[in-house]
């Protein structure tokens, strides 16, 4: 398995300020977060991709009952982000505990804190 | 099954809950069934390991329902857990290996705090990228609803209509952790704090139903429960000893998707859903439209929503109009939930997928009581696993 597959890459390109997947050589399909197998067509003949940072909300949530790490910053958004490129993924939302409406234009932020980077968008 | 409850089961343990459902699920055999005449037991359960810090309670479970040495196995898949299960058991029994079986779920979750239940729940979504970022389970759903909203034009208003049915349906069932009607509780809840609400949707507006993750409510969202379910399964030819009217599985499936919902084309329909469904709906072969009573996966009212339209019973963007003029009451022309769903009965993780079960032989049979879907013949159940990363999906008939 490549090391750029793994979860832990994807978390030290966090720290990097980089959205770091894959792309597969067979067949063109980007993945982000990256996978050891091509999820269209199952080829493991893969490399690095680093992802643009910005696109649009596809839904999101202003969570009031957070998980126990998340307590300081409740109410807190988090959502699904669709990037330019097409792929999607999960982010908190930096929004000031306000709902953005599905489309919003987001930009990646890489929230540091606790010894660790939480993917985070704000609007832009 | 036990009864669901949040305070009832608070001096026992996984185990004693399992005992107690076991032997009432014995004891409601026709004509006499002793656990020992079992050949396996399948049993869900979530999270042991997080509530009661135990694994391996497939042994215990075994060993306490005295049934050793018989192989006892635990199937996990998170919500999904004795859903699948009775799948697993279902498949030992139709290879020929084994004439009778037990299968059935328990979680004891109240050992925990509200913050600690949230935190072990959302271990079955995907923890390194949808935890990680700040998504509880609440929070996934919320996710689907925000975008079943803006693409179907559905309404918390549709999501309301879904608690406040499945509470009048609760309310007809003994089990059930709750057995008021929303507008029971608005005015107990009410007098405390010297407010009165003239209907239901007043009521679930107030500050007395706070935000869980925005749109969905508290009276959105299901209980925090313990509890276990049961049931005995037998094969066809072998069936007759136990009972002269025995409800049969037609026709069962199950699917994944992928962990992480941002991974799924669609957000609005748990594919899972649709192809489990299929699946079982050809193996037994009958339609959506032939479905006389579901037992659906309703952990947060737009599951329910959700669930309606991916089961081909109403198409998409209609589950919520159809909650709202009442075709998933129990007078209506497709009865959804009567026995209160996971809303208003409760929902310890593990023991849903099996409890659906029980109420399905119950409904089939006739004997719902005041709950009673009228001439029920086919019934469907659903169990979803998280988000709609696992669904069983089964089908019951006469």
């Amino acid at each position: 398995m490549s090391e750029f597959t793994t979860v832990d890459s994807f978390v030290k390109g966090l720290a990097e300020e980089k959205l770091k997947g894959c792309r597969c050589k067979a067949c063109g399909r980007l993945m982000v977060p990256p996978r050891p197998i091509c999820r269209s067509c199952g080829s493991t003949d893969l490399e690095p991709h680093v992802f643009k940072d910005t696109g649009k909300l596809t839904a999101s949530t202003v969570i009031y009952v957070p998980l126990t790490r998340f307590q300081a910053m409740c109410p807190h958004s988090v959502g699904v982000v669709q990037l330019e490129e097409g792929e999607s993924i999960s982010g908190l939302i930096l929004s000031d505990g306000k709902h953005l409406a599905p489309g919003t234009k987001v930009k990646a932020k890489y929230l540091k804190g606790e010894g660790r980077v939480t993917l985070s968008f704000q609007p832009v | 099954m036990t009864r669901f409850h949040h305070k009832l089961h608070a001096e026992k343990q996984g185990r004693e809950i399992f005992v107690e459902a076991a032997l009432e699920a014995a004891a409601s055999v026709d004509k006499g069934f002793a656990l020992g005449e079992a050949e396996a037991l399948y049993m869900g359960y979530f999270s042991s390991d997080m509530f009661e810090r135990q694994a391996h309670t497939s042994a215990l479970m075994a060993d306490w329902l005295g049934v050793n040495p018989i192989p006892a196995t635990r199937i996990e898949t998170a919500c999904a857990s004795s859903g699948a299960a009775v799948n697993v058991g279902a498949l030992a029994v139709a290879s020929g290996l084994y004439d009778v079986v037990l299968v059935g779920g328990v979680e004891k979750m109240r050992n925990l705090d509200t913050g600690q239940v949230t935190d072990t729940l959302a271990l079955a979504a995907d923890a390194s990228y949808e935890a990680a970022m700040g998504f509880t389970f609440p929070g996934l759903y919320a996710a689907i609803a925000d975008a079943h909203f803006s693409n179907h034009g559905s309404t918390w208003e549709q999501l309301a209509a879904i608690a406040v049915k499945n509470h009048v349906n609760g309310a007809l069932n003994e089990k059930a952790q709750y057995q008021e009607t929303i507008m029971e509780i608005a005015g107990k809840l009410g007098e405390r704090k010297g407010l009165k609400f003239r209907d239901e949707l007043e009521f679930l507006r107030s500050e007395l139903n706070p935000v869980v993750a925005s749109p969905l409510r508290l009276f959105d969202c299901c209980p925090i429960s313990d509890g276990a379910a049961v049931v005995v399964l037998a094969a066809e030819d072998v069936a007759h000893k136990y009972t002269d009217t025995p409800v049969k599985l037609l026709g069962l499936g199950q699917a994944s998707d992928s962990m992480a919902i941002h991974d799924r084309e669609d957000l609005t329909t748990l594919k899972a859903t649709t192809i489990a469904s299929r699946q079982a709906y050809k193996m037994a072969g009958v339609k959506p439209k032939d479905v006389d009573v579901a037992c659906v996966h309703d952990c947060f009212t737009i599951a329910e929503l959700v669930a309606t339209e991916d089961l081909g019973f109403f198409s998409k963007g209609q589950g919520g109009v159809a909650a709202v003029e009442g075709r998933t009451g129990l007078s209506g022309d497709k009865p959804v939930n009567p026995d209160g769903g996971l809303k208003a009965k409760g929902h310890p993780v593990g023991a849903t997928g099996a409890a659906m079960v029980v109420e399905m032989f119950k409904q089939l049979r006739g004997q719902a009581g005041r709950r009673q879907v009228k001439d029920a013949e086919v019934g469907l159940t659903q169990n979803v696993g998280a988000a709609g990363a696992t669904v069983v999906v089964q089908v019951y008939g006469r």
